[in-house]
């Protein structure tokens, strides 16, 4: 099967409801160089139309449609463009001009209901979840993802299926990156808030981030490992 | 294995909520087709032929029935795809149908003698005339009751009619005679009775206005919710109007129904499933609510107390009640 | 519009609640003085009210009938109890026509012809002949229906008669709550009837301050008054006899007059609407559920 690895990965995962790294993730998609989260972004669409076909396929059959998606604790948004072939997922700063709606939450409320964690009736009605603009659209996109068991770790961990290597060259470097900036957030916010005395705690944070990463870092060995085994197993 | 409580039966938008509810231990999930031939056409909702094939076999697969709900009315001129929804879900093996329209009513049983027959909650059968009406006349087996009766209520109907009767025990307070109410179509144009969608999401917006956020529906301003204030879904019926000056939740407010704590009720009324509600709902909803059903259903089952539920964060308005079961409600 | 069979008006069921003196007044009026020819009569919204008309029930009867006008007994949209149960079967046992709103009365007419009232869903072709063949011998259409399924249902079809609602406002929804209760600070069950207070209903507004719906007890209904009168060639051509007059607190004798006037070809549907509008105030015409558009747009036919 030419897919084998990641429809192994997602129904494999499936079942395993624990919410993703999200300190990690969130520190990433902050400090991480834009053109680099660009590319990522438009890499992970790319891999779930091999992972997900039906997925791209349902999105693509929505009614045409750009939907702002902004996420309230990071410094930019994104633009996702459905209705059309192929679908695409941009960072953008401000919302776009052709959008047509605008879904706004925490990145933790975001990739909840992307994976499916959550109900999006119980967001709104918790208020958790913002919408407007064009409600027909949105609802849509949000029964269309529902459809699929999606993780965005292993859609990341799948983009490192072909390119394993560069990819994991890619994370270290990506760790180490957030080591560095990470340290030089939390100097710059402790000469700013210095009386602050609650706010962001980004030691926590950042240790946290680490027990992440040595998390991930541990799965995606054994992922590789056991990928490697069914590899030769085919071959 | 103990003997069954009450059937639990379980709502599936998606495929993906059919395999969830399957999995948290439905004893019946329904669904329906990706058109208007049902009360919850949403966009990106609901299940093709293939789909709804696999669905069967994989519920059959673990002793799970599905039930189809082809439960809107067809407008004049056109019933043939409620005609062909019927034939489709008897083609792929469907346990039932579940249907509110007469003349799709009298169709199925024509033409599909041998498929079982629910009367949808659409069809409004609150009396038991009317529910006598049904099982004569089509052979209709299981009633699925307003959610508009009292326990006592149902309690007589069951004695009158001897019919099985499905229940809502989780999900909207509809306080309106379902199936029988233009509210929505009188502020949008289309109609849930024959287009399957109440506030339809074509219609509805939302605007923030200073930290405040609007829900319109058409032209028409149902609701505002300051900062933090639960929110209520945009059809008309949880809408805020004001009578003698006065703002308030006329019909009904932001709250959901949850009958988890009077099971025991239910079943001594003689009822013969409970539904829940939220096709509309995702699967992490089906997985939680099912889950705490069927906990809650295999305890009782045992003679045991069963353990305790944590639905509220699920419900509309992340509030309770037990709706028109308890008679204070009206 | 003389080349058709003659068109027949009609006065829907009273659905607000008035005291019995002023029902006496108004039938007495309607026997005496309205060109209708048939007239509902009976509770529609909620049995607490059934009393305040059974004082004068029988002297309305013979008046209206001795006056040649049909009358039809309506009967109750939302049935539960075994008592509003036994209300259906004891008209269903006497000699007059009865309206059923409620598929319990389909269920309890059976074997004798009867009227399907608007708040039983017949919105094609399937039902209707469902109903034809249970001896419906009329059928009120529902009022979300759009001019081309009146057409498909009514059209061309001599086994039953077709009546649609032309003036008042339009049911929208019936419920076990009681609104009117609940505006008051109230439950259903200690009502005190505080719907008699209002002779059209109580008015809800949105809480941007415009007039949307009025509250009728347990019925909502809408703010504005459907106005049929430049549709109604359509509708006769479409198939429909009956032109149903829903009761409102304003003079229903001119009313009735204006589309009597407009039936018979004596004025036209512009002056009329002219005229009524005189007649209603305020309140805003509505005809958008003919449209197949919002119920409560208004269309210039």
């Amino acid at each position: 099967m030419r897919f084998g690895f990641a429809t192994i990965v997602t129904s494999k995962l499936a079942m395993d409801s624990s919410p993703p790294p999200l300190a990690l993730l969130r520190g990433a998609a902050t400090v991480l160089p834009r053109p680099l989260l660009a590319r990522l972004a438009d890499a992970v669409v790319r891999t779930m139309s091999r992972s997900h076909p039906k997925l791209l396929a349902n999105l693509a059959r929505l009614e045409p449609a750009v939907v702002h998606v902004v996420p309230t604790d990071l410094p930019y948004g994104f633009a996702l463009e459905v209705g059309c072939e192929p679908v695409r997922l941009t960072l953008v700063d401000e919302r776009p001009a052709a959008a047509g709606a605008q879904v706004s939450g925490s990145v933790a409320v975001l990739l909840d209901l992307l994976e499916g964690r959550i109900d999006s009736d119980t967001l709104f009605f918790r208020r958790d979840l913002t919408i407007t603009g064009n409600t027909e659209v949105v609802v849509g996109l949000r029964n269309v993802l529902d459809r699929e068991e999606l993780r965005l770790t292993d859609e990341l961990g799948a983009l490192c299926g072909p390119l394993r290597p560069a990819a994991r060259a890619l994370g270290r470097a990506g760790e180490r990156m957030l080591q560095r900036l990470g340290a030089r957030v939390a100097a710059l916010h402790r000469r700013l808030h210095p009386a602050l005395p609650e706010g962001p705690d980004i030691g926590a944070e950042l240790a946290r981030c680490h027990t992440e990463i040595a998390a991930l870092t541990a799965r995606l060995a054994a992922l590789e490992a056991r990928q490697k085994r069914r590899d030769e197993r085919a071959a | 294995m103990s003997p069954r409580y009450l059937e639990l039966v379980c709502p599936a938008g998606t495929p993906a909520a059919l395999h969830a509810a399957v999995d948290a231990g439905a004893d019946t999930v329904y669904c329906g087709f990706r058109d208007c031939t049902n009360a919850r056409n949403y966009p990106g909702l609901n299940f093709d032929a293939d789909e709804l094939r696999e669905g069967i076999a994989y519920a059959h697969g673990r002793g799970c029935h599905v039930l189809v709900a082809v439960n809107t009315f067809p407008p004049a001129g056109n019933q043939a795809p409620w005609h062909r929804a019927i034939d489709t879900a008897a083609d792929a093996g469907a346990d039932a149908v579940i249907l509110a329209d007469l003349g799709v009513l009298d169709y199925a049983t024509r033409r599909h003698p041998g498929l079982r027959r629910h009367l949808s909650v659409q069809a409004s059968a609150a009396n038991a005339p009317s529910i006598a009406f049904y099982r004569d006349h089509f052979g209709v087996k299981r009633v699925v009751l307003p959610r508009v009766l009292s326990v006592e209520e149902v309690a007589e109907l069951v004695a009158a009619t001897g019919i099985e009767t499905e229940v809502f025990a989780f999900g909207s307070v509809g306080p309106m005679s379902e199936g029988r109410c233009f509210l929505s179509s009188y502020l949008t144009g289309l109609s849930p009775t024959s287009e399957g969608a109440c506030a339809p999401a074509s219609h509805v917006s939302y605007v923030e206005q200073d930290g405040r956020m609007l829900s319109r529906l058409g032209g028409t301003t149902l609701n505002c919710f300051g900062r933090g204030e639960p929110a209520a879904y945009p059809t008309p019926c949880k809408g805020r109007y004001v009578t003698h000056g006065r703002a308030s939740y006329l019909f009904e407010e932001p709250i959901g129904l949850n009958a988890i704590k009077i099971l025991p009720e239910l079943k001594a009324a003689g009822v013969t499933a409970l539904k829940i509600e939220g096709r509309q709902r995702s699967r992490a909803y089906v997985t939680q609510v099912v889950g705490d059903f069927r906990k809650a259903l295999d305890a009782l089952a045992r003679g045991t107390t069963p353990p305790a539920s944590g639905l509220k964060g699920e419900t509309e308005g992340g509030r309770e009640t037990f709706g028109a079961y308890h008679r204070g409600w009206r | 519009m003389n080349a058709h069979s003659p068109a027949r008006l009609t006065l829907g069921p009273l659905l607000f609640h008035w005291s019995a003196r002023k029902r006496r007044d108004f039938y007495l009026r309607i026997a005496d003085e309205a060109p209708i020819d048939t007239v509902y009569l009976g509770e529609v919204v909620c049995s607490k009210r059934d009393s305040e008309f059974a004082g004068v029930r029988v002297e309305v009867i013979e008046r209206l009938r001795a006056a040649g006008k049909e009358v039809v007994l309506s009967t109750l949209a939302l049935v539960t109890t075994p008592a509003e149960v036994e209300a259906i079967r004891a008209v269903a046992g006497g000699d007059l026509l009865v309206e059923a709103n409620d598929v319990a009365g389909v269920q309890l007419l059976a074997g004798r012809p009867f009227v399907v009232g608007p708040y039983i869903n017949v919105f094609n072709e399937g039902a209707r002949d469902f109903l034809l063949g249970r001896g419906a011998v009329r059928i009120v259409l529902p009022v979300e229906m759009p001019a081309k399924s009146i057409a498909v249902v009514a059209g061309g079809d001599a086994r039953a008669e077709y009546e649609v609602q032309v003036f008042g406002r339009q049911p929208l929804s019936v419920a076990m709550r009681c609104y009117h209760a609940r505006a008051h600070d109230r439950t259903k069950d200690h009502c005190q009837l505080v719907c008699g207070l209002d002779a059209d209903g109580l008015t809800a507004r949105t809480i941007d301050g415009s007039d949307i719906l009025t509250i009728n007890g347990t019925q909502t209904l809408t703010h504005g008054h459907a106005v049929l009168l430049a549709e109604l060639e359509s509708l006769r051509a479409a198939g429909v006899r009956h032109f149903r007059l829903s009761p409102q607190d304003l003079d229903m004798v001119a009313v009735a007059g204006l589309y009597r006037e407009v039936l018979d070809g004596r004025c036209a549907p512009d002056a009329a609407l002219a005229a009524l509008r005189a007649l209603t105030g305020e309140v805003p015409f509505i005809n958008g559920f003919l449209h197949g558009r919002e119920g409560l747009a208004w269309t210039n036919a």
